[in-house]
């Protein structure tokens, strides 16, 4: 018996709620290779609980496959392969054998284009609390409230639950996405640039629904708006693309990055010279 | 107020229900099963299919519980299904042959006599026997030649495999091979379709189905064969020498319902069926005898 | 930079494009006009529901209609599900063997462009001797199924590609089982495909008479059970026109009514689809 099957069968999914958020996710020396292309490599980078990491940099230097690598989304890529060492807790999330359903209820992922399923807006959310053996209608439709109302659409939607949710504007469409992550009650959110596909005001609403989120969830953002991450993150990655794909050239608290970068290119980086 | 999750879930189930009524239709029409005490099956000829198929629905109408299906597919095939045990009775548009006559029996239920056709506007009135042959193999290939217009003739032969074909090539003792057709059609209709479209054209059809387009209006002709006018009335009375009989053909000596059947199909009780086909009713007694004189 | 001299053969493409645009309109015009002209007269509730009678000259086509629907149900009910479960294997389970997945299409490809014929001959011995179905609605509809898969597979597979990746990601980041994200959203996305689909199969599936002629059969009964041979509209079109003197004017109303078929089916299927589509 590994630690991980031990971890599994001692700990209920409810239960681990409080505890988990108090634990760091640890990424040391991660690389990840797409066969010979190397997507980054020897990442090393800690989120803190309860706070906003914005991971900033140009783009193709690696930062949505590192985000692809904490909710294990990379197994869906044939010849992905990662390296190095991940953990959350006591949990290792690279090792072979872990429950991913049960990582991806715990880790929820907002990606930049909207996608809500080509259902109703109701079975949007149900159809997800379904699958993880939440089927009573009364609790589904509590957990579907609360989610709804946490990003501001309840009031929106609640008259016409049973529309398809493709019929929504595209702010919406989002913010519904960030409901369906809501309402398995995750204790991480990875987006991908959230806002890059939306309006200013859509942006703007999402950006404020994710700075409620300090303290509750721990989240990881990636953005090519600097302006965004200055507004939202505690602490601020920032990745560049070198010869071997890409690298974390400067990792530490928002407001050092942008006042009092170390690095040569983060420099010219955040005073818009690069990038 | 109705609850707006109350009628989601009515939509899922009624999308089910249509789901599930492709295949509870199917298993409905399973189970009813095949009510018939008695069956025969027929295969063959197309030709003669239409005609069997009304010949056998009186004959259902008048046996109730009996079921008699006609199949088509082509003379060689009412052979080899009979053959093969598949049907009960073959259907060919010719007599047996002598090789064939070992293996099956053969009775003449109606005659289709084939006649030459022109078009309605064509001046020739009648070619002999060796004018065809020479326009078949290629040798004359205009009108002038046979007492036409100054126009090229237009060969149209049947598809290899039908009958028609055969007993035309067999009475002007031609090989397939030789033929130089410049259009080959299938079936009768088409035939005459091609040959009233084309003023030029000659060929071949059962008299039957002519003489029927011919009172319909399509301006088409019959040509006599051997100085003998093309009508019914030659091919009934055996005068006619390009005809062929219509024949059920079966592998054992008929018993039963299959013996029955046939007597009803040679019978008087069928003779405006078969006239309504635009056959050529026979005598049951003359029947049998005839199909080996046609043979041979 | 554009030349003048350039202007010319473009314009002279176009021409050529529109010209063949519309001489194939004006065809298919031209057939459904004169379908329409001999049809209409035919065209009757008797019509519809009596049985024909003088081979076929007389009477309607209610046993023929009849059967064709059997025969297009069994059709159906063995391909779509057959065809729907390949489509699904090859767009989202046989991703990482590109290889064979090659091979299948092709394959399929090949088969798509097989004459009817050698489907009907296959029917033939495989369906109605080997198995003994004999001629039967049940020979016909198999074969049929046989014929249509290849176009339906490839059609819906179409349909699965065409689904945004954004819907298996999002459905795999909120750890859905694969079964649950097939039936609950790819599936209804995928939509679109499987009708085109359908309606191509449909469509080959009506016009179909070589293939039948040998399984199904040549009966114009009323079929009692799919274990009876019935005669599809089609066949009763091609017997009316080839092999009975005078059964042009049923044809042409039988001809009409296939069409009228063909376009209400097809209606339907997009109707249906639209409301699956919408997750509705």
């Amino acid at each position: 018996m590994t630690a991980l099957d031990t971890y599994s069968q001692t700990e209920h999914p409810e239960a681990s709620h409080t505890q988990a958020v108090a634990e760091l996710i640890q990424a040391d020396s991660l690389s990840l290779h797409y066969g010979k292309t190397i997507a980054f490599s020897e990442v090393s980078l800690g989120l803190g609980a309860g706070e906003i990491t914005a991971i900033v940099g140009p783009s193709g230097c690696g930062k949505s496959s590192f985000l692809m690598c904490l909710n294990r989304l990379t197994d869906l890529v044939p010849e992905a392969e990662v390296t190095g060492r991940l953990s959350w807790g006591n949990w290792d999330l690279l090792h072979p054998k872990l429950d991913t359903t049960r990582l991806r209820r715990r880790v929820g992922m907002i990606l930049q284009k909207p996608n809500p399923f080509p259902l109703s807006i109701w079975k949007n959310l149900a159809f997800p609390l379904a699958e993880h053996g939440i089927k009573q209608r009364a609790e589904q439709q509590q957990r579907i409230e609360l989610a709804l109302q946490e990003v501001g659409l309840w009031d929106e939607v609640k008259d016409r639950l049973r529309s398809s949710a493709l019929q929504l504007s595209g702010g919406q469409q989002q913010r519904l996405c960030l409901a369906r992550a809501l309402v398995l009650q995750p204790e991480v959110l990875l987006m991908d640039e959230p806002c890059s596909a939306l309006d200013p005001i859509s942006s703007r609403r999402v950006e404020e629904l994710v700075l409620g989120m300090r303290g509750r969830y721990t989240v990881a953002i990636v953005t090519h708006n600097l302006a965004q991450a200055k507004r939202l993150a505690d602490q601020t990655a920032v990745f560049w693309t070198e010869t071997a794909g890409g690298k974390l050239i400067e990792l530490g608290a928002t407001t050092q990055i942008f006042e009092a970068p170390q690095h040569p290119l983060t420099q010219d980086y955040v005073r818009g010279l690069q990038g | 107020m109705t609850h707006p999750f109350q009628s989601l879930f009515l939509n899922s189930t009624r999308r089910n229900l249509l789901l599930g009524m492709g295949f509870s239709l199917l298993l409905t029409a399973c189970s009813s099963g095949s009510s018939a005490d008695q069956k025969l099956t027929l295969t063959g000829s197309s030709t003669v299919a239409p005609l069997i198929g009304e010949i056998a629905k009186r004959y259902e109408a008048e046996n109730p519980g009996i079921r008699i299906d006609v199949q088509t597919g082509g003379s060689s095939r009412g052979l080899a299904d009979a053959s093969q045990g598949l049907a009960d009775i073959g259907m060919i548009s010719r007599g047996l042959k002598a090789e064939e006559e070992g293996e099956f029996q053969g009775f003449v239920i109606a005659k289709d006599g084939i006649g030459l056709i022109v078009h309605g506007d064509n001046p020739v009135q009648a070619i002999s026997d060796q004018q065809v042959v020479d326009i078949y193999k290629g040798e004359v290939d205009a009108w002038q030649a046979v007492g036409g217009n100054n126009a090229p003739i237009t060969v149209v032969n049947k598809a290899e495999g039908r009958s028609t074909l055969e007993l035309f090539l067999k009475y002007f003792e031609l090989e397939n091979s030789e033929v130089q057709a410049d259009v080959v059609i299938g079936d009768n209709q088409q035939g005459i379709k091609t040959v009233a479209g084309n003023p030029n054209a000659l060929g071949y059809v059962s008299i039957g189905a002519a003489e029927y387009d011919i009172a319909q209006g399509s301006p088409i002709k019959l040509l006599p064969v051997d100085k003998i006018a093309a009508t019914t009335e030659t091919v009934q009375d055996g005068s006619f020498p390009l005809s062929r009989p219509l024949t059920l053909v079966v592998t054992e000596p008929p018993m039963g319902l299959t013996q029955d059947f046939i007597n009803f199909a040679q019978s008087e009780q069928v003779h405006d069926i078969v006239r309504a086909q635009n056959f050529v009713p026979v005598s049951s007694s003359l029947a049998q005898t005839q199909s080996e004189a046609t043979a041979n | 930079m554009q030349t003048p001299s350039s202007k010319p053969g473009l314009d002279w493409a176009a021409i050529a494009i529109w010209t063949i645009a519309t001489l194939i309109t004006a065809t298919f015009c031209c057939i459904l006009l004169d379908i329409l002209w001999h049809g209409l007269g035919q065209l009757s509730w008797e019509f519809l529901t009596t049985a024909p009678a003088n081979a076929g000259r007389d009477g309607g086509i209610n046993s023929i209609l009849v059967s064709t629907g059997l025969i297009l149900l069994v059709c159906l009910s063995v391909s779509i599900p057959l065809g729907v479960g390949t489509a699904i294997f090859l767009a989202e389970f046989a991703r990482g063997n590109p290889q064979f997945s090659r091979w299948v299409r092709r394959s399929l490809d090949i088969l798509a462009g097989v004459p009817s014929i050698v489907f009907g001959l296959f029917g033939y011995a495989f369906f109605v001797q080997r198995l003994g179905l004999g001629f039967s609605i049940l020979s016909g509809g198999l074969t049929l199924a046989c014929m249509v898969l290849p176009i339906l597979i490839r059609a819906a597979e179409e349909g699965f590609r065409a689904v945004p990746d954004g819907y298996r990601l999002g459905a795999a980041s909120l750890g859905l089982s694969r079964w649950g994200t097939l039936q609950q959203v790819l599936l209804p996305s995928a939509m679109p495909g499987l009708v085109v689909g359908l309606v191509l199969g449909i469509g080959r599936a009506m016009a179909e008479t070589a293939a039948l002629i040998f399984t199904s059969g040549y009966v114009d009964r009323m079929p009692g059970s799919v274990w009876d041979s019935g005669r599809s509209l089609s066949i009763h079109i091609f017997d009316l026109s080839m092999n009975v003197p005078g059964g042009e004017q049923q044809a042409y109303g039988s001809a009409l009514v296939l069409i009228l078929l063909l376009i209400v089916i097809n209606s339907f299927a997009s109707w249906v689809a639209q409301r699956y589509q919408l997750g509705l």
